[in-house]
C-alpha cells in the first residue's frame, strides 16, 4: 500500500466560522495505481491534493505515506518527503521563469544535496524521456505551454518519487497538446511509477484506472476501469 | 544542499537585479569607507600624539607652575597664574641636590620675529634649552649640532633650527654657519633639526631652539621656565619625582601642611589629559559614520523585503520541490551578506585611500590600523546578517501552498 489516510479532516476557520474542506476521507491507493481524482471546483479536491503531497497537515486524522505516518511530521521532514517522495506536476507549470529547462528539472537534486555532475546526468535523463533534452538551455519563455509542462514533468520524475502529483496538468493547454501529456502519464504509469491526478474534467479523468469522485469533502464515489486501456487516437 | 550552489544561487539572483544590487551595495560602501576613513585617522592620531609625548621618555617627568588640572578651567588657570615662577636656578638646586634624578633640564619659551636678509618670519616659537635637552627626548639633529654646555654657561648667540624656517628663510642654502636674527639678536646658526612634519594643521617643525641662558639674557630671565627631570628608572619614577618636591618645596619656602604651588607631571599623565580631552570627539567621529552604516543596513533590509515578496512564488516552488525552511532561509541571508561583505571590502580600500588622501590635505597622521580592516569585515557582515535576517525568516516563513497562489 502507497498511500493510505484514515478519517482525513482540513477544518478552516473563516472569521468566526469554522469551514471543513475535508471531512473524514478514507482513501487506499496502491504503489503503480493511475488515479484520478474528480470534483467540481469547492469540492476539497485541492486541499485533498495538497495533503497528499505532503504541502499541508491534516488538522485531523491519519495519513500513511509508504508505511511511514505523514500525519504528524513535522515542516522539516514534510519537506523531505516531498523532496524524495512526491513529484509535483502543477496546472500553472511553476517553473522559476530565469532558469533553463536543465536548471529547473535540477532544482529537486539540488535540496537533495547531489552534487553537480551527477545531478545533471539525472536531469538530462529526466528530460531525454519527455524527449526535450535538445531543449534543456532554454528558458521556459522560450518553450510552448505543452513543452514547459513536458519540462515540469521531467522535474517531477527526476528524483525517482514514489508518487506522481499532477494538479489539472491540462488546465493551461490546449486539448491536442493536454492529450499528448496525457498519453506522456500514460506511459509513465506503463512504465511502472503511481500516478495521481486531479481534475474537474471527466475527459482527462478517463485516463485513469480509478476514477475517485470527491463532493463537499467526502468522497461520493469510486471507479474502477480494471483492464481497459483507452486509445488516444 | 551545497555550499557552492547556495553561492550560485544567490549570486545570480543579484545578477538578474544589477542596478538594485549596485545601489544597495554603494549604501554599504559609502558607510564602511567613512567608518573605515575615520579610524584609520583617530587611530593614527592617536599613535601619532602618544609616540610625541613618550619620546620625552617614559621615566621622565616635568615640572612646572602649572599642572594638567590648571589647563581644565579658566578658574584654575587663572588661579595657577598667579603661583610663583620657577627660575633656571630652581633647576639647578635640583641638579645639585637631588641624588636621583639622572639628568635635569630646562626649558623656557618665547615667540619672537625671526630675520635673514629681508626675509622675515613673525611669533616663531623660541625655546630656550639646557644643552642636555637631547639626552633626554628623541630629538633628532638633521646637519650640525645642539649648542654646547660650554656655549650654554657663556651665553652664546648659537641657534638650532627647525625644518620650516630652512624651508622659509633659507631654501636651496647650507643653513649651517649662517646668520639668524631673534628679534633684535643675531646668532650663528649651528645646528638643523630632523623634519617632524606636521599635526592637525600645527607645524611641528616651526622652531628655534638656543641656550637657556642665552634667551633669558635676551629676552627677560622673569619668565616661567619648565624643568625637565629623568628617572634613573620608570620603577624609581615615584621615589625621585619625591626628592626632586622636597627641593623645591623649601625652596618655595611652603610649610608642612601647605600643598604643593606647582605640579609634576608624568608622560603617562599627559597621555590621560590628551585621552580625557579628545575621547569624546572621537566616540562621535566614529558614531557619526556608523549611522550612515545602519542607513546601509536599512537599505538592505527593505530591498531584500522587496526581493522576497517579488519571489513568493519562487518560495513556493521551491518549498514544495522539498526546500527547507533552513534552504529559504540560507538563500536570502546569503544574498544580504554577499552584498554586505562585497560592499565592506570594497569600502575597507576605499576608506584606507579616503584617509590617506585626507590626511595628506588636513596635516592628519593616519595608519592602516589591523582595528579599521577587522572592524570594517565585522561590521559589513554584521550588516548584512541583521538586516537580512527579518526579510530571510519571513520568506522561510511562508506557507508553500499560500506562496505558489500568489500572484
Amino acid at each position: 500500500m502507497l498511500i493510505e489516510t484514515r478519517d482525513l479532516w482540513k477544518t478552516y476557520i473563516m472569521g468566526m466560522q469554522e469551514l471543513h474542506a475535508l471531512k473524514g476521507v478514507n482513501l487506499q491507493i496502491e504503489k503503480a495505481e493511475y488515479v484520478a481524482i474528480m470534483g467540481p471546483s469547492g469540492s476539497g479536491k485541492s486541499t485533498l491534493m495538497n495533503l497528499i503531497g505532503c504541502l499541508d497537515s491534516p488538522t485531523r486524522g491519519e495519513y500513511y505515506l509508504n508505511g511511514e505516518s505523514v500525519s504528524d511530521m513535522n515542516d522539516n521532514e514534510l519537506a523531505k518527503i516531498r523532496n524524495k517522495e512526491i513529484g509535483f506536476v502543477f496546472q500553472t507549470f511553476n517553473l522559476l521563469p530565469r532558469a533553463n529547462s536543465l536548471h529547473n528539472v535540477e532544482l529537486p537534486l539540488i535540496y537533495s544535496g547531489i552534487d553537480t555532475g551527477t545531478r545533471r546526468e539525472m536531469a538530462s535523463t529526466a528530460l531525454e524521456q519527455v524527449e526535450l533534452l535538445e531543449w534543456a538551455g532554454h528558458k521556459p519563455n522560450e518553450l510552448s505551454g505543452g513543452q514547459r509542462q513536458r519540462v515540469a514533468v521531467a522535474r517531477a520524475l527526476v528524483n525517482n518519487p514514489s508518487l506522481i502529483l499532477a494538479d489539472e496538468p491540462t488546465g493551461n493547454l490546449d486539448t491536442k497538446t493536454g492529450l499528448d501529456i496525457m498519453k506522456l502519464f500514460r506511459r509513465l504509469n506503463d512504465r511502472g511509477n503511481t500516478l495521481i491526478v486531479v481534475t474537474h474534467d471527466p475527459e482527462i479523468a478517463q485516463f485513469a484506472d480509478r476514477i475517485i469522485h470527491i463532493r463537499d469533502g467526502e468522497i461520493e464515489k469510486e471507479e474502477r476501469r480494471s483492464g481497459q486501456v483507452q486509445d488516444v487516437h | 544542499m551545497r555550499f557552492g550552489d547556495l553561492l550560485r544561487l544567490s549570486f545570480e539572483a543579484l545578477r538578474a537585479h544589477k542596478l538594485r544590487t549596485f545601489l544597495t551595495v554603494l549604501g554599504i560602501v559609502i558607510g564602511v569607507t567613512s567608518v573605515i576613513a575615520i579610524i584609520s585617522i583617530v587611530v593614527g592620531m592617536n599613535e601619532k600624539i602618544t609616540s610625541l609625548i613618550n619620546s620625552m621618555g617614559t621615566s621622565t617627568f616635568t615640572i612646572s607652575k602649572y599642572g594638567i588640572e590648571d589647563y581644565k578651567s579658566q578658574e584654575a588657570y587663572r588661579e595657577a597664574r598667579k603661583r610663583k615662577n620657577f627660575k633656571f636656578r630652581d633647576a639647578l638646586a635640583i641638579e645639585r641636590d637631588c641624588e636621583l634624578c639622572e639628568e635635569v633640564g630646562a626649558e623656557a619659551v618665547t615667540f619672537r620675529q625671526l630675520k635673514y636678509g629681508s626675509d622675515k618670519m613673525n611669533n616663531v616659537a623660541i625655546a630656550g634649552i639646557t644643552s642636555n635637552f637631547i639626552n633626554m627626548t628623541e630629538f633628532e639633529v638633521a646637519e650640525g649640532r645642539v649648542h654646547s654646555e660650554f656655549e650654554q654657561d657663556r651665553y652664546a648667540q648659537v641657534a638650532l633650527i627647525g625644518d620650516k624656517i630652512r624651508r622659509e628663510l633659507y631654501e636651496g642654502l647650507d643653513v649651517v654657519g649662517r646668520e639668524l636674527k631673534i628679534g633684535i639678536h643675531k646668532y650663528e646658526i649651528i645646528g638643523l633639526a630632523k623634519p617632524r612634519g606636521s599635526m592637525l594643521g600645527e607645524d611641528l617643525d616651526e622652531f628655534v631652539l638656543i641656550p637657556i641662558t642665552t634667551l633669558l639674557k635676551n629676552y627677560g630671565s622673569n619668565r616661567e621656565i619648565e624643568i625637565f627631570i629623568k628617572a634613573p628608572s620608570e620603577e624609581a619614577l615615584a621615589e625621585t619625582i619625591d626628592q626632586a618636591r622636597v627641593i623645591l618645596r623649601s625652596r618655595r619656602h611652603l610649610d608642612f601642611q601647605e600643598e604643593d604651588d606647582f605640579a609634576v607631571t608624568t608622560a603617562e599623565e599627559w597621555l590621560e589629559f590628551y585621552g580625557s580631552v579628545t575621547g569624546t570627539i572621537q566616540v562621535v567621529a566614529v558614531a557619526i559614520p556608523l549611522i550612515a552604516l545602519v542607513v546601509a543596513g536599512i537599505v538592505v533590509m527593505n530591498i531584500m523585503m522587496v526581493s522576497v515578496t517579488e519571489r513568493t512564488r519562487e518560495i513556493g516552488i521551491r518549498k514544495s520541490l522539498g526546500a527547507r525552511k533552513r534552504h529559504i532561509m540560507l538563500q536570502f541571508l546569503s544574498e544580504a551578506l554577499m552584498m554586505s561583505v562585497f560592499g565592506g571590502a570594497i569600502g575597507i580600500g576605499l576608506g584606507i585611500l579616503l584617509a590617506k588622501a585626507l590626511a595628506g590635505a588636513g596635516d592628519l597622521p593616519f595608519v592602516i590600523s589591523k582595528l579599521a580592516i577587522l572592524g570594517g569585515i565585522f561590521i559589513s557582515t554584521g550588516v548584512g546578517v541583521v538586516f537580512g535576517l527579518y526579510p530571510a525568516m519571513k520568506g522561510a516563513r511562508l506557507d508553500p501552498v499560500d506562496a505558489m497562489r500568489f500572484e
